[in-house]
């Protein structure tokens, strides 16, 4: 009795159709992700930083000598130094080529008589540059050698995990003050240094992933198949162990981007006369009482900034948890 | 439980032991011979050139280099460039400065972010939790330096006390006592906001972590009160990673007082890295990226000790 009832069971179960769920786990992230209104305030204003940067490098840049470009970060106005944001040009003072778009000075000017507001424009795409290259260089290494690990095991994973702890044990701010100040700064070597100092936590999280992926079926199955190493990690393994490392990576160019403006502030970022936005709240340090708009300004674009990457990647970490998806037990 | 602390302490001095020389790499990697560091200046005249090859031993190989450099380092010998002091002596005159600032800011971040965290797992998705959790991420977010200038304005415009530096010269007494406890508060404070912010998260989601296990729901099925169910079987539990946390707080001496340390003009360790830098000082320069190295390999030793003493998990073999 009880032998009939399991194969009638078994033939109605390789009978049925197989059951899809309603969406794919990705449309299930971007619907819990739409739930966060702080996320996705953090995703709007991300979008809007990036517009804005790239917007600031076309109107910065001087494309071609004879034509200044169109909003000049580099014009030093001496009449017009430490002007309020939304005062109006001396036009009177002031040669026609030292005019500010739209004749009014938006976000003020500031001890030289330079426009802020292109000086921030130029100093959006500084910081949106260093947040992704320097992230992108930390996420590479960490998955290469996260992945490295979680994948060979034994003595690989050995020394991955003490180069870990040994990175873990070097002051990493003074480390990195110490070799800008050794080799001079410079927007690649803040992003090389940022980006080298910061594989450690990605690197952690793939090795962990790869540890439990690497015992999967679907592994197996691949090897196999006679699939090459490299194809395993980067077609079959990777993909799957890509969530954390995406929720890090957002958090992390948060990180990035405060600490380019704290080594700006300290002297040791992007040489002059390119501004940056720690740059800039340096310069109006000694006019903190007379022009507080210079400091102002810089600090809460600085924050905008770095706030919306937090709550995004925050969203996004929420959004791909597996405990908080829908049908599942929480 | 000894072997595993020897076993533990010769791991860390081989750790030590190649941080030291990477450090030590970084200035020979550097363009250009470390005595010509500074080739504009007009004071480094050629003699002084030769002087600062003599005191790197740059005339000698580099592991002979290594060894004297890190000789003179430890029987005190090593000067500075800058003003020819033993930089022991000066480095461990800014420790003492540094230290009322890290443990002052230390005291803040531990006492307020443990009820900070604890209260918003308790009320778990409530108004107290959603808005504590905000604040974190803005805190977290705000760079230190703008949030110090904010608060120096406020400060100083509302209730008009001085706030740079570690003193006031000049006075005796109680106003001398109130004077460094005002210079003190500002650096504090600002030096423990993004601690707070980060350990009250860590602390809530460490809590919710345990009232999501099975002992928390038998607890309450026996019907404990909730307060016993909170503060009894689950603070205990969420407590176990923070002890360890204490040996995480000696490297925030150096690193994370550089910004702070600047602004207020504080002559403590942070300060005294960034003058150096400024100065391409290389002996103290070398000295503080080490002596960092060596405050984070102990702070991670105290915490591997205290957490192999609270957590019986925890194997000794």
């Amino acid at each position: 009795m009880s032998e009939a009832y399991d194969t009638t069971e078994t033939y109605e179960a390789e009978q049925s159709e197989p059951v899809l769920p309603a969406r794919t786990p990705l449309q299930e992230s971007w619907r819990l992700l739409r739930q966060n209104r702080l996320a996705m305030g953090g995703l709007v204003m991300f979008v809007l930083f990036f517009v804005i940067s790239v917007a600031g490098v076309f109107l910065t840049t001087e494309w071609h000598p004879q034509r200044p470009p169109l909003m000049n970060p580099r014009t030093t106005r001496l009449p017009d130094k430490l002007r309020r944001p939304l005062a109006r040009y001396n036009a009177e003072a002031l040669r026609d080529d030292q005019r500010p778009l739209g004749g009014i000075y938006v976000l003020g000017t500031d001890s030289l008589g330079r426009d802020v507001l292109s000086r921030m424009l130029q100093g959006a795409w500084v910081s949106l540059t260093v947040g992704f290259v320097a992230v992108g260089i930390s996420v590479l290494l960490g998955i290469v050698i996260g992945g490295m690990a979680g994948y060979w095991g034994k003595w690989v994973e050995m020394f991955v995990i003490w180069l870990i702890d040994v990175m873990l044990c070097i002051p990493r701010f003074i480390l990195i003050l110490t070799v800008l100040a050794l080799w001079g700064p410079g927007l690649f070597r803040i992003m090389f240094i940022v980006g080298l100092t910061s594989w450690m936590g990605t690197a952690r999280f793939v090795r962990a992933e790869f540890l439990s992926l690497r015992e999967q079926d679907f592994v197996t199955a691949a090897r196999s198949l006679g699939a090459s190493d490299i194809r395993i990690i980067f077609r079959h393994m990777l993909p799957n162990a890509l969530a954390p490392v995406l929720v890090s990576a957002t958090i992390g160019i948060a990180g990035a981007i405060l600490l380019e403006a704290g080594l700006s502030f300290l002297g040791f970022g992007v040489p002059e006369p390119h501004a940056t936005w720690g740059k800039i709240l340096d310069d109006g340090r000694k006019y903190l009482f007379d022009a507080p708009w210079l400091t102002f300004i810089p600090g809460v674009a600085i924050l905008i900034v770095v706030l919306s990457f937090n709550l995004f990647g925050e969203g996004l970490r929420d959004a791909f948890n597996p405990k908080l998806r829908e049908g599942e037990p929480a | 439980m000894t072997g595993f602390i020897i076993r533990n302490i010769v791991q860390k001095l081989f750790t030590l032991f190649v941080i030291s020389v990477l450090s030590f790499l970084i200035l020979h990697l550097a363009p250009g011979d470390p005595a010509q560091i500074d080739p504009m200046n007009p004071a480094i005249t050629s003699d002084v050139v030769e002087r600062l090859r003599e005191s790197f031993d740059l005339d000698k190989p580099l592991p002979v280099q290594y060894v004297l450099f890190y000789q003179r380092l430890f029987t005190g010998r090593l000067t500075s460039w800058k003003d020819g002091r033993p930089v022991l002596e000066s480095i461990w005159e800014r420790f003492l400065n540094s230290l009322p600032l890290f443990i002052t800011g230390t005291l803040l971040t531990w006492t307020l972010a443990f009820p900070t965290g604890i209260r918003a797992a308790v009320k778990r998705g409530g108004k107290y939790d959603r808005t504590t959790t905000f604040i974190a991420y803005f805190l977290i977010s705000i760079p230190g330096f703008f949030l110090a200038y904010i608060l120096i304005i406020v400060v100083v415009n509302v209730l008009q006390v001085p706030v740079i530096g570690m003193r006031t010269h000049g006075l005796t007494g109680l106003p001398a006592v109130m004077n460094r406890v005002w210079h003190l508060v500002l650096p504090s404070v600002l030096s423990a906001t993004a601690g707070i912010a980060i350990l009250s998260r860590y602390v809530r989601s460490q809590m919710l972590e345990v009232e999501s296990q099975d002992y928390i729901r038998t607890a309450r099925a026996k019907g404990l009160s909730e307060d016993v169910v909170h503060y009894k079987h689950a603070l205990r539990n969420a407590m176990m990673p923070f002890v360890t946390m204490f040996g995480m707080l000696l490297p925030g001496l150096i690193g994370g007082s550089v910004i702070i340390e600047r602004i207020f003009a504080w002559p403590g360790m942070g300060r005294l890295a960034y003058d150096a830098l400024l100065a391409r000082d290389i002996p103290v320069i070398l000295s503080l990226n080490f002596i960092g190295a060596i405050l984070v390999v102990t702070g991670t030793l105290v915490s591997d000790i205290l957490c192999a003493i609270v957590d019986p998990r925890v194997s000794y073999e």
